[in-house]
């Protein structure tokens, strides 16, 4: 059984939480750009976090679901509508057989994410479901997803069928992660090859920003020295280009990288970086390992508790034991 | 091995250990050495080689859950130990030597006639620098199996093109300053060609995808452009 787009969107792709062990090679680890709206969105279908699911930009694709399907949709809310009635995110939505998905405008935030129950069904490369668009890949078929794709879905709990479609009365939230504009970060190892105060600066974001790396429009940086053999880069890592400006790299970063690593935005505040649209500004606060690592335990415990009070939930609510 | 060396975070997640030394092909060995010895230790999730540092990236969550408080103090510590344990340890490894066929005719060669007329050599010059010696693979970076090789004669040693290619061929050999390296997938790029090889360098059916990795010892010898075309075919 599957799901199938019946129109493309301009980046949607099946991921899950990466692909680790392989960097020696070169393999990146890819992976969601927002890791608190996935596990959400996993956890309110009663999937495992682990589940591949789709991760949407604007616009989005135009799904047709061949199965009742138990979804749900969390992250930028591009206004999702199923047969002409608007859902809500951040809740267990049950669809009919035959029913489509559209995403009508983007209302805030910059990638959706779409799970359903079961999970999206593609083969593992490497142990992830994650698409490598560059070494094409991963995912579904190395790509992008594409006008008549049908994806295969997980095997359905799901203990109702319905000819219409069924909302949860309630959702969930997780307050206090996103739409952060003082972003903290952890200095770089390169951070004592540039003079200025990082904290000084207004950021804006380019359009050109993608999940390879957000491109930053600011006051140019000057760096005592540009030379450096390559080393490793990760979500977060802040370079500076020889033109003097930064740009933050996301969840397609590569593996190593060139350029000076001026500083890291801090794990906690990756959800709120993939969420940023072009034109939005921030500012940065330097913060020690220790606030970094107390933070991002913090988040993670939180997730963890939503997460497992949630998919307790949906399983005794909607599937089959 | 150079006793000196910095440890920095990258992160929140990953700890880096920085030579303040060049690196060569013995202390790359010494880093995949490392690197084995790290691989099994709790929390950890991967680790990263290439050229004068290595960094360990490393689950918070998992370490916090097995009872450790200051997750980047314990990782540093890591690798500390790890790098000074192999730094003493009498134990020589010996570099796995491959060999790669490289095909330099002309029309794979897209900027040999660049290399030559920026150093005054003749083609032949160009070609035979280039393979005429062992490298050392210092990085597999940038895209998967996309092999990093030092250093090559400073007779051919050439800055980047100023304009990258929009698509450079898969197997593509370049020069970049003193590196050498290989394209195993179609990509755009601004390294300079100056020839190809049928291997493939990149392979994702198999279990583990790559095979040229830091700490190998590459050398190229030249073949026909027939030899090239029997080889892909």
């Amino acid at each position: 059984m599957s799901i199938q787009i019946i129109k493309s969107g301009i980046c949607d792709t099946v991921q899950d939480q990466g692909r680790f062990g392989y960097a020696l090679a070169g393999v990146n680890p890819g992976g969601v750009a927002d890791i608190i709206a996935c596990n959400l969105a996993n956890a309110l279908c009663g999937n495992d976090k682990n589940a591949a699911i789709l991760e949407l930009h604007f616009p989005a694709s135009e799904i047709i679901f061949q199965r009742t399907t138990l979804i749900s949709i969390t992250g930028a809310d591009f206004s999702p509508h199923v047969d002409g009635f608007p859902i809500g995110m951040y809740r267990p939505v049950v669809v009919p057989a035959g029913s489509q998905l559209v995403f009508r405008r983007r209302l805030a935030g910059m990638r959706t994410y779409l799970a359903v129950d079961g999970g999206i069904d593609v083969p593992l490369w490497l142990g992830s479901a994650s698409t490598s668009v560059k070494a094409h890949v991963g995912g579904f078929r190395g790509r992008k997803l594409q006008q008549a794709d049908m994806i295969s879905l997980g095997i359905s709990k799901l203990r109702m069928a319905t000819p219409v479609v069924m909302q949860a009365r309630w959702s969930t939230q997780f307050n206090g992660v996103y739409e952060k504009r003082v972003l903290s970060y952890i200095q770089g190892p390169e951070s004592d090859r540039i003079d200025c105060n990082l904290e000084d600066i207004s950021f804006r974001l380019k359009p050109e920003s993608d999940r390879m790396a957000l491109h930053l429009d600011h006051l140019k940086i000057p760096c005592t020295k540009h030379q450096m053999f390559s080393s490793a880069v990760t979500s977060g890592t802040m370079q500076l280009l020889p033109s003097g400006e930064a740009i933050i790299l996301m969840a397609d970063h590569q593996t190593t990288g060139g350029y000076p690593r001026i500083a890291n935005i801090i794990s906690s505040d990756l959800p709120s970086l993939a969420q940023m649209s072009p034109g939005d500004t921030f500012r940065l606060k330097c913060v020690t390992v220790e606030e970094a690592e107390k933070s991002l335990i913090s988040i993670q415990r939180k997730l963890a508790k939503t997460c497992a009070a949630v998919r307790l939930r949906v399983q005794k609510d909607y599937e089959v034991h | 091995m150079a006793t000196h060396f910095r440890i920095a975070p990258l992160g929140d997640s990953a700890v880096t250990l920085q030579l303040l030394c060049p690196p060569n092909s013995e202390s790359i060995r010494k880093f995949i050495r490392m690197r084995n010895v790290m691989l099994g230790s709790v929390g950890v999730r991967d680790i990263v080689v290439a050229y004068d540092s290595i960094t360990v990236f490393f689950d918070l969550a998992l370490l916090t859950e097995s009872g450790v408080h200051h997750a980047m103090t314990r990782m540093s510590g890591l690798i500390e130990k790890a790098f000074s344990d192999i730094a003493a340890s009498e134990e020589i490894t010996i570099p796995v030597l491959k060999r790669i066929p490289v095909c330099y005719h002309a029309s794979f060669g897209l900027d040999i006639d660049l290399i030559a007329q920026q150093h005054g050599l003749s083609h032949k010059e160009v070609i035979e620098l280039h393979y005429s010696r062992r490298y050392t693979v210092f990085m597999v970076g940038f895209l998967p199996g996309f092999p990093y090789l030092g250093f090559v004669d400073d007779r051919i040693a050439t800055p980047r093109r100023t304009t990258p290619r929009q698509v450079v061929s898969q197997g593509s050999v370049g020069i970049a300053d003193s590196q050498t390296g290989i394209y195993p997938l179609e990509s755009p790029g601004g390294w300079n060609i100056i020839g190809r090889t049928p291997v493939k360098l990149f392979d994702p059916i198999n279990s583990y995808p790559v095979d040229i990795l830091p700490g190998d010892e590459i050398e190229f010898y030249p073949i026909s452009i027939d030899d090239f075309h029997r080889q892909t075919s």
